[in-house]
């Protein structure tokens, strides 16, 4: 019984231990030995897909207007210049560039900060477009030996939600993911 | 039985049960951290830096024959990079590094903060290395891993880059960050 829990006890402890390497030795000219031999694959300097993206963005500067119901126009008896709450900006556009031997998948998204967590984002002039963007390889079509003709997307963000009192002008970051193929 | 065949047969009873019952408390303690380092221990996270780093890339050299292109613009309170980079990375646990290719070709206009992050099945990211700045015009081939990020073991992992783009004026972090998905790491020895 005490020879069995010793046992127990001393395989356990083992079990936290860091796992040993094991060397394999191969010696002398009456011994032999096994040892594992790995072989890995090298494409070389030539031939690979090297990826060349580029991100533009401009300021991303919005302003969010509360509800007006616009200014009272004392001679037609009505108010003018009415407007529904949300948010505006011209400073709102991103490009991105393809310039790799393949093609990839660009995908915009907005994280907005813990202090705004109901801003949302869209995508287009419209706020119509998904956010993702497939864009050719530049080794194919007119981009081929012509950079100036890299395949690209021009896109712009919009933003929805309430913010409440804006305390911080830092809303959230614009994630733009390249997904490789 | 006589008693003193009783006393015989057992020896020191009181001492084997005080052994027995240190053996059965190292037992138990060594099952429970042993569960605890598998299932419960959280990685802390490292955090995104809001500002550059002071420090350059100590890995980041020049890029050599870059071809000549003319300096992005970049719009007023915006910015303009531009990146190369190659999926495939290998991480040597011998060198407790990352061998990899990322540039900052001369025509960005932001610095850059590089970091490289392990997806695991269950979505867990991690991440396990973390440059320096990286100044357009730089490139970084070797990231040193970070000490006690992950415990990693040789085979293939799915990754991904996250990388933030900086001011290079300012050192204040840009409002777009980038996010490389589809890395291939390879672990070896």
């Amino acid at each position: 019984m005490t020879a069995v829990v010793l046992t127990a006890a001393a395989l356990t402890m083992s079990m936290g231990m860091t796992a040993l390497a094991v060397t394999t030795t191969i010696e002398g000219s009456n011994r032999s030995t096994k040892t594992q031999v790995t072989g890995y694959y090298d494409e070389g300097n030539g031939g690979g897909t090297v990826y060349k993206v580029d991100v533009e963005w401009e300021g991303m500067t919005f302003t969010y207007s509360a509800n007006s119901s616009g200014t009272w126009n004392p001679n037609t008896h009505d108010f003018e210049g009415a407007s529904e709450s949300g948010w505006s900006s011209n400073t709102n556009g991103i490009k991105i560039t393809n310039h790799s031997n393949a093609p990839i998948t660009a995908k915009l998204s907005f994280q907005p900060t813990s202090g705004y967590p109901d801003i949302t984002a869209s995508w287009g002039t419209d706020g119509t477009e998904s956010g993702e963007y497939t864009l050719a390889s530049a080794a194919e079509g007119n981009s081929f030996k012509s950079p100036d003709n890299a395949p690209f997307v021009e896109t712009a963000m919009q933003l929805a939600g309430d913010p409440g009192t804006i305390s911080s002008h830092y809303i959230g970051d614009v994630i733009v993911t390249l997904v490789t193929e | 039985m006589s008693g003193e065949e009783k006393g015989t047969t057992s020896g020191r009873p009181g001492g084997t049960g005080i052994l027995i019952a240190i053996l059965l408390l190292i037992t138990v303690i060594a099952v429970g951290v042993t569960v605890w380092a598998l299932f419960f221990r959280k990685t802390t996270p490292v955090l995104a830096p809001d500002y550059a780093p002071v420090e350059a890339e100590p890995n980041a050299v020049p890029i050599e024959d870059e071809p000549e292109e003319d300096k992005m613009e970049a719009a007023q309170g915006g910015g303009a990079v531009s990146m190369t980079y190659q999926k495939n990375v290998t991480i040597s646990l011998a060198d407790s590094a990352a061998k990899l290719m990322f540039q900052n070709p001369s025509k960005s206009v932001n610095d850059m903060v590089l970091q490289l992050i392990l997806v695991s099945a269950d979505g867990t990211e991690t991440v396990i290395a973390q440059s320096g700045t990286l100044k357009p015009g730089n490139k970084v081939e070797r990231l040193d891993l970070i000490e006690g990020a992950a415990a990693l073991s040789e085979g293939t992992y799915n990754g991904r880059f996250n990388v933030l783009y900086y001011d290079p004026d300012s050192g204040e972090k840009a409002i777009v960050n980038g996010s490389v998905e589809g890395i291939e790491v390879t672990v070896t020895q």
